[in-house]
């Protein structure tokens, strides 16, 4: 019977190359090593970075057709593609510390040859390889700043790898709205003035005037507040923020800089204030994770009345996607934020 | 917090005062402007009456019942939880009168389940829609319910 054992005996690594020296990978019986796919490919404002080369029927390609399909179809301008590893099917659990550091002299060399404006690095591995850092579901769709040793700089945005968005369909949104937002943010530079403004209650006339406004108002009123911590039974709240669609106002309560912290004359006066706010049935209260204000306020005394909660709204309207305010807003709102 | 990069190490009680006005301002500006969107997706759905109806007002009930504990029945909590198992160990049996199943493997183990849906001759000699990163067949629960997929659709087309 045919020994495909044998078939690699003596395998020697194609196409020495000096940069790879000491990588453990180059030991590995591959079809071929140190592919340089950025040779070729000339300056580009974006750059995709597979995880490693994929080999098929004697040619190199950074990303399978359908993964390259979708990467056009969702990404609205042109685009360089590379591999972060330069070796074919090399697989995150095959690299040692040592590998990842020989392999990314490939990578600054492929990212001062094409000098992009923002770099994508799909999956973990590409992310890593870029930035030393892993955990992807945490930081897909932020923004790192990076700078090759030659100097070019550029943004890099991770992004799920488009192959798990066409074994998990429901990433597919996220994929869209990531390369949709890292392009119109760092590529377009487009920026989106919203009507944000906001007052600091720092007088307790300014604080009574602010209740006597709110305690019977059918306005609806989004709140949140800042703790020190996350146990309502042990942490103070600092800040509590009230916004109407004119404005937004800031108390500040237990916070240490604050005029209404505890052993302050208007400590009693503020919290009496705030409560004429929280109780008032008329108007919802708008929070986002409400549970976790409530449980806090209730330790204060105070007993919020008509709570909405847009986390579990958008819940409802699709289980399937992340829900926290940071994800959320940048789904909707990025062009608002100054900063993926 | 929005202007927080990473908030399960920042020091929140360490905060200036102007920099915590500011996240929490922004945190409640864009609540708000969620708010109004989400309520403009999800008008006129049924679904909103059970919303304005039952989930948001139990929102305040919810914290009251986290904040101060409730009392649990603990004899009845094991009755249910022996029912539960009952009902476990009848659909364990039931695959265990598959063809291919041996007694001596078990459904908790990854290795038996794998063995049993893909590799052993006499078990079902499913085809794996997708391996794990050794390149073993994958029993994972997005692609057992892959699978499930994969075979409905062959059910259907026959």
């Amino acid at each position: 019977m045919f020994n495909l054992d044998k078939l690699y005996q003596g395998h020697k690594p194609h196409g020495d190359n000096p940069l790879c020296e000491g990588c453990t990978i180059l030991d590995k019986n591959k079809s071929c090593h140190s592919v340089m796919d950025y040779e070729e490919v000339s300056t580009a404002d974006t750059l995709i970075l597979s995880d490693s080369i994929k080999y098929k029927m004697g040619s190199t390609q950074s990303f399978a057709p359908e993964e390259m399909r979708l990467l056009k179809e969702f990404y609205p301008a042109d685009f360089v593609t590379a591999a972060a590893v330069k070796c074919p099917s090399v697989k995150e659990a095959d690299m040692t510390a040592n590998d990842l550091k020989i392999c990314r002299v490939h990578l600054e060399a492929t990212i001062d040859k094409i000098k992009p404006k923002l770099v994508i690095p799909c999956g973990n591995l590409a992310m890593k390889m870029l930035l030393k850092k892993s955990g992807i579901t945490n930081k897909r769709g932020k923004s790192f700043d990076y700078e090759t040793e030659a100097g070019h700089g550029c943004k890099v945005v991770p992004i799920y790898h488009p192959y798990a968005c066409i074994k998990e369909p429901r990433h597919k949104v996220l994929l869209e709205a990531d390369l949709k937002n890292a392009y119109e943010k760092y590529v377009l530079h487009k920026e989106t003035k919203g009507d944000f403004k906001y007052t600091v209650v720092m007088n307790i006339d300014d604080l009574i005037a602010l209740s006597d406004k709110l305690k019977d108002t059918d306005q609806t009123l989004g709140m949140d507040i800042e703790t020190t911590g996350l146990n309502f039974l042990k942490d103070d709240i600092m800040t509590l923020s009230i916004t109407s669609h004119e404005n937004t106002w800031v108390i500040p309560l237990d916070h240490r800089e604050s005029p209404f912290r505890k052993g302050e004359p208007d400590y009693a006066k503020a919290w009496t204030c705030v409560r004429r706010i929280l109780e008032n049935p008329k108007n919802r209260k708008v929070f986002h994770n409400a549970k976790f204000d409530l449980k806090f306020l209730i330790n204060y005394g105070m007993h919020t009345k008509n709570v909405w909660d847009t986390k579990i709204l958008h819940h409802i309207l699709d289980e399937n996607l992340p829900k926290s305010l940071m994800d959320l807003t940048k789904l909707y709102f990025a062009s608002e934020l100054e900063n993926l | 917090m929005l202007t927080i990069s990473n908030p399960a190490t920042f020091d929140w009680a360490g905060m200036s005062l102007a920099d915590c006005a500011e996240g929490n301002a922004r945190d409640t500006y864009f609540t708000l402007k969620l708010y109004d969107l989400l309520l403009e997706k999800l008008e006129g759905q049924p679904v909103m009456t059970l919303v304005e109806n039952v989930i948001m007002p139990s929102l305040e009930l919810f914290s009251d019942m986290e904040y101060n504990g409730l009392q649990v029945d603990t004899s009845q909590l094991d009755a249910v939880g022996r029912q539960l198992e009952g009902q476990n160990m009848n659909l364990e049996d039931e695959l265990y009168e598959c063809k291919g199943v041996k007694t001596s493997q078990s459904f908790t183990s990854n290795n038996d389940l794998c063995d049993i849906l893909y590799l052993d001759e006499e078990g079902m000699g499913l085809y794996p829609p997708d391996r794990t990163g050794k390149g073993s067949p994958s029993v994972s629960a997005p692609t057992l319910k892959l699978l499930l997929e994969h075979i409905e659709e062959e059910l259907q087309t026959r």
